[in-house]
């Protein structure tokens, strides 16, 4: 099933139009939603929660229409929002449990996975203290307590790393990564940070005014670039890549004296080296080509 | 996701229905709200009034202990219209007190600490946001205004010997619709003010001056323009007004206060003002985020 499908989906806040027409299919396990700042990824994750109305097109959460069939979406999915977000006065466990049993938690149930869920992100220590005495970085994990606390099925994170010291933006990483390889849960990533995307995600989908101007699936990508060489040898006249051909390999000419090779399908690395052994060819030079998410995002932001 | 195992697992088990999520926003605000003495303080003050009423209901009816204390049944007038009248006035005192007290930390907190969010990206719409926010006083209002007012007058009923609750049943419904009206009132007012102002102490004062204020206000109207519309500026007198008239007996202020009745239009036409600012400042106010246009 598609975790998210859009379908002509365009936002207008008045006149100014924030989101233009956005269509796709996503079925990640955790996509990523990258773009500048204004780019309309928060808009976007707005509109999916019904936050904001859409002026037109549609656009459907596991299924679930977010106009038709908002509240029955918004049962399924947790959010962390980017700002600061806490209900004052409240310890922890208890603004945990109240946003569990507002997504229709009992009561019992509710409360015992507050705690299990502070736990979970390494505040079970501090889970009775008012949420105002927390330090940025505990707000941010408190935040994020409360949106996987009531077991959504698709969890919604707003630049979670935002304000984070880098231990604390190593331990949320890992946490986004535990819970997406789970399997239990899609996660969509909001992040103008690449890094942050490139760890969690396999599916991204980058912004741009308002457009999507790249979505693709950062698993195939990193499988291709397995798979595509650059190579630089001497000696052999040219023996080795007839013998790459031979084997099913594509070989082109590259700058210089590289040439890109892709290796062809049950061809590993190891097999090219045992070829230029035997061949008597020194290899100079051997490399993946790799197209990196910073590679995909800059040409998504030079398109158009 | 058991603490032992710390693994995400998704909820497999039911989940409450809509109509129960309702009163979990009251529950959760009582519990921060009783841990202070000085409101529990409060909240215990208001039904003082109708302890009293009740030991003199009980009195009238106790002949053994009216005769060791020197007087007889018809030295105490029988509990009627103008008796329950003073009572919902007096309760709805308090229940302006306790508004003010608590009213104005109802919304603001959530706006200042951008809380929003986290309510209206689950299944809360912001009209249950605002009818949860609307029962943590509505449900606390009615604890100090009708309900103790309709036990009273169950008791009443029970221990006189005519039948005298079918004769006198406007005043249970008078009283009861009076104190839901300005129930109704007083909350919408107080979130909208709390949704306005997002500082407590702030919103607080200012809702003491929008009291008060226009109630000096409207005497002054009333002395220069030779009229009882002033009156209108008085939220207390407004719903003295609507409780007399639902009552079916004269106005308190026409009595010993000395002051004129306000007419039942000006104060049908203030209440109908208070409620569609209120609401329109709810509707402006209330959103999960600041949109920039």
């Amino acid at each position: 099933m598609n975790v998210i499908e859009l379908d002509r989906l365009t936002v207008k806040y008045g006149r100014r139009e924030v989101l233009k027409e956005l269509s796709g299919s996503f079925a990640g396990r955790a996509i990523g939603l990258l773009g500048p700042n204004g780019a309309g990824k928060t808009t976007l994750l707005h509109t999916l929660l019904g936050l904001v109305p859409p002026s037109g097109g549609t656009a459907r959460l596991l299924g679930h229409d977010v106009r038709a069939d908002g509240m029955r979406a918004r049962e399924l999915v947790g959010y962390m929002p980017e700002n600061d977000a806490f209900i004052a006065g409240m310890s922890g466990v208890r603004m945990v449990a109240l946003m569990a049993e507002l997504s229709g938690l009992p009561p019992a149930a509710a409360l015992e996975r507050a705690h299990e869920a502070l736990f979970f992100v390494g505040l079970g220590e501090a889970r009775y203290r008012k949420l105002e005495t927390y330090s940025l970085g505990m707000k941010q994990l408190a935040k994020f307590a409360q949106a996987i606390a009531h077991g959504p099925r698709l969890l919604f994170l707003d630049e979670p790393t935002n304000g984070l010291d880098p231990p604390a933006r190593s331990r949320m990483i890992q946490l986004i990564q535990s819970i997406a390889r789970t399997g239990k849960v899609h996660v969509v990533l909001s992040s103008h940070l690449l890094r942050d995307v490139e760890e969690c995600c396999d599916e991204v989908l980058v912004l741009k005014d308002g457009r999507i101007v790249q979505s693709c699936n950062l698993e195939e990508e990193r499988r291709t670039n397995r798979r595509l060489l650059e190579l630089e040898v001497s000696g052999g006249d040219g023996s080795l890549l007839a013998a790459l051909r031979a084997m099913g390999c594509e070989c082109a000419p590259g700058r210089g004296r590289r040439t890109k090779v892709v290796l062809a399908d049950g061809l590993q690395i190891a097999d090219v080296y045992k070829l230029a052994e035997e061949r008597e060819v020194a290899i100079r030079h051997l490399a993946f080509k790799r197209d990196s998410l910073e590679d995909i995002f800059l040409n998504a932001m030079e398109s158009r | 996701m058991a603490v032992f195992d710390r693994q995400y697992q998704p909820w497999e088990g039911v989940r409450t229905t809509r109509a129960e999520r309702l009163l979990i926003l009251p529950r959760y605000a009582y519990r921060g709200l009783f841990a202070s003495r000085l409101f529990t303080g409060l909240f215990s003050a208001a039904f003082l009034p109708p302890i009293l009423g009740a030991v003199y209901v009980w009195l009238r009816s106790n002949l053994p202990m009216l005769a060791r204390i020197g007087l007889t049944p018809d030295k105490l007038p029988v509990p009627d219209g103008r008796f329950f009248l003073v009572g919902l006035y007096v309760q709805l005192c308090f229940a302006a007190v306790i508004t003010l007290v608590q009213g104005p930390a109802l919304v603001s907190p959530d706006l200042v600490n951008g809380s929003l969010p986290l309510y209206l990206s689950r299944p809360v719409s912001r009209t249950q946001y605002v009818l949860g926010k609307f029962l943590v006083l509505g449900l606390l209002l009615s604890a100090v205004t009708w309900v103790p007012l309709t036990l009273l007058f169950l008791l009443q009923g029970a221990l006189e010997t005519e039948p005298w609750m079918a004769a006198n049943a406007r005043i249970l419904f008078g009283t009861v619709a009076a104190s839901l009206l300005a129930i109704s009132v007083l909350s919408l007012f107080s979130l909208a003010l709390s949704a306005w102002v997002k500082s407590k102490a702030f919103a607080r004062a200012v809702m003491a001056g929008m009291i008060f204020i226009p109630t000096g206000l409207g005497l002054e109207l009333n002395r220069m323009l030779h009229t009882d519309w002033g009156h209108a500026l008085n939220l207390l007198a407004v719903f003295e007004t609507i409780g007399a008239e639902l009552l079916g007996v004269p106005s308190r202020n026409g009595g010993p206060t000395g002051t004129p009745d306000l007419p039942l239009a000006g104060a049908l036409l203030s209440i109908a003002v208070v409620t569609s600012g209120s609401l329109l400042l709810l509707n402006r106010r209330l959103r999960a985020f600041e949109v920039v246009r």
